[in-house]
């Protein structure tokens, strides 16, 4: 769509507003990389309760015989 | 062939949790006897569709069972037509597994946790009994792709020099080493990631990360074995009479040497790029440059690139001189792809195909942390990498090999995946109605609609039947009226026809499957009401 509109424009106007465009782009994708970011640490600060009260243990027994 | 069949068969894990004496939590694998009775007593009568070998279908048109070398729980999709089909019912086999689960913790009042991972971090053989490198155990994730004959007989070939190399002198089939160049590649997109115990001769150990745990397991480039290390190849040759179709018309290529995948993209690309790769050979318009320089290399050079997590640190040469790493392989079997898509005028599947491939390795290549979000491998890496820094524990800990396994587990809460999945921080290509649908729904456009509709048709008519994957049979007094005998086998040979119309009009299947139809009409009218429940609800 963007190449489209593009088309139609006079030069001058066409190159501003695809900087632009890019660098809003570029400064939301940094501002989901942050928030994606902090929900991985929110993840990381949770995860301990919800894996088995003997991880190490859990580990340790976690033997399967192979298989195909 | 331009539309390909596909199908996966996941072996789970079975983790038994009881409370000991002392009323602490203590882990086992849950024996043998115990998976008998949870098949005896939940499988069984869930599923009236026994496969007259082993195992029972499930109302999707695939199969659940017991498998025997470790009595883990094997579940198998339906036949898959689209790329979309097979990644909702790679996932439904996840909700098959939660729903036995449950089951199990209603019937027996015991956990049990099946964990979609086919490698383990611990290995329970001793060292001694041991001559080469061990890495845990394994289980199989096998994927099957419908293929010309053709390309199965030159796999047999292929495995015969394997096996005996000075009855085949100078043998080289070039379309094969091709295969071989792309599968060895291939994990960098599809691998499961996680962490190894490498045990070595000495009695020391090593524990690494790795791209792609099966790999570590795998040891030649053609193998008949599936459980034995040495002698598993990065393609199955052993399944040559096995092509559970038309052997005359179709072939089954049988992949053991790939990781199970919980991300969507992963399972996507591993049977998209496949599937691309066995197309353009099979329509011999693949690049014949791209060739590794040594055949006999393949599977030292698949589990060295399992261990390069820079995905471009081990060099593979070709026979032109050219050396690349991975990801620039990977990126030449790509851009072929596009060049091949564009021939066809870019149908949609395939053409999704070819920026998902494209965008995956660009990621790869560029350190994108969007690749955190596509493929497992990395998905894993930067989560174990976060909980590292925040913990600070080396990568090597325990600790993380629990959270390793526990990103398998299929819990929609509490598996790791899924919190993260849940979270936003993984990428989708299905909705969760889909996978939801897929343990109920067989795909609409191969032959694992026509089984199911036979199952209806049977299942409302109370009549006794057998199934394998190309053929029903029946047995039953009540169609004596009629010509055909009461022990009359269907075969369905062809797993791309998906309805009673698009049989073959001078097969005597088709005349039986009309027949049977009238027979059910007769008796859906007969019935008080007239209801029809529907058969079979073993999904």
């Amino acid at each position: 769509m963007a190449e489209q509109k593009r088309v139609k424009k006079g030069k001058n106007e066409e190159v501003e507003p695809e900087e632009a465009k890019t660098v809003k782009k570029t400064v939301e994708q940094s501002a989901k990389e942050k928030e994606r970011d902090k929900a991985l640490d929110a993840l990381v600060d949770e995860i301990d309760d919800v894996l088995e009260e003997n991880a190490e243990e859990f580990m340790k027994s976690y033997v399967q015989r192979g298989g195909q | 062939m331009d539309r390909r069949i596909v199908g996966e068969e996941i072996e789970y894990s079975k983790v038994l949790r009881v409370k000991d004496s002392e009323g602490k939590y203590v882990y086992r694998e849950a024996d043998d006897e115990f998976m008998r009775q949870i098949f005896k007593q939940i499988v069984e009568p869930e599923h009236p569709l026994q496969h007259v070998q082993d195992g029972f279908f499930m109302g999707n048109g695939g199969q659940i069972r017991l498998e025997p070398s470790g009595q883990h729980v094997e579940i198998n999709t339906p036949e898959c037509l689209t790329l979309r089909d097979i990644v909702a019912q790679d996932k439904a086999t996840e909700l098959t597994a939660l729903r036995l689960t449950a089951a199990i913790k209603t019937k027996f009042n015991t956990d049990v946790v099946f964990h979609k991972k086919n490698s383990d971090f611990q290995s329970i053989f001793s060292i001694e009994d041991r001559i080469v490198l061990t890495a845990g155990n394994t289980r199989g994730c096998h994927e099957n792709y419908c293929v010309e004959s053709e390309l199965i007989s030159e796999i047999q070939t292929a495995y015969q020099k394997t096996i005996n190399p000075s009855s085949f002198p100078g043998y080289e089939q070039l379309s094969l080493r091709h295969l071989l160049l792309f599968m060895e590649t291939r994990q960098i997109l599809s691998g499961g990631g996680g962490l190894k115990r490498l045990a070595r001769k000495n009695g020391q150990s090593e524990i690494i990360y790795c791209v792609s745990p099966r790999a570590l397991h795998t040891h030649l480039n053609f193998g008949r074995s599936t459980t034995v290390d040495e002698t598993r190849g990065i393609i199955n040759a052993g399944r040559a009479n096995e092509a559970l179709a038309d052997p005359h018309r179709f072939g089954r290529l049988h992949i053991d040497s790939g990781d199970a995948n919980m991300a969507e993209v992963s399972t996507f690309l591993k049977f998209g790029t496949t599937s691309a790769v066995l197309e353009m050979i099979e329509n011999k318009c693949w690049d014949e440059t791209l060739l590794g320089e040594d055949p006999d290399y393949n599977a030292s050079l698949f589990r060295a690139i399992s261990r390069d997590l820079t995905c471009r640190s081990i060099p593979i040469r070709l026979t032109n001189g050219d050396i690349y790493g991975a990801i620039d392989i990977q990126k030449l079997f790509a851009k072929r792809w596009k060049e091949y898509v564009k021939t066809l005028g870019f149908p949609e599947e395939k053409a999704r195909l070819s920026e998902l491939w494209l965008e995956a390795l660009r990621c790869l290549e560029t350190d994108d942390p969007k690749a955190g979000r596509l493929l497992d491998w990395k998905i894993k890496l930067q989560f174990f990498k976060k909980y590292c820094k925040k913990k600070s524990l080396p990568i090597e800990h325990e600790r993380i090999a629990t959270l390793d396994l526990e990103y398998h587990n299929p819990d929609l809460q509490n598996g790791i995946y899924n919190r993260l999945k849940n979270r936003g921080l993984v990428e989708r290509l299905i909705y969760d109605r889909d996978i939801e649908n897929a343990i109920l729904i067989p795909p609409q456009n191969t032959r694992a609609r026509l089984r199911r509709h036979l199952f209806d048709i049977f299942t409302a008519l109370d009549v006794k039947f057998s199934v394998r994957w190309d053929f029903i049979g029946f047995k039953s007094e009540r169609f004596s009226e009629f010509e055909f005998q009461s022990t009359t086998p269907i075969d369905l040979l062809d797993p791309f026809v998906y309805s009673v119309e698009s049989l073959d009009i001078t097969k005597k299947e088709k005349i039986i499957v009309e027949l049977l139809e009238t027979v059910k009409r007769k008796h859906d009218e007969t019935r008080v009401g007239g209801s029809d429940h529907g058969g079979a609800e073993a999904g």
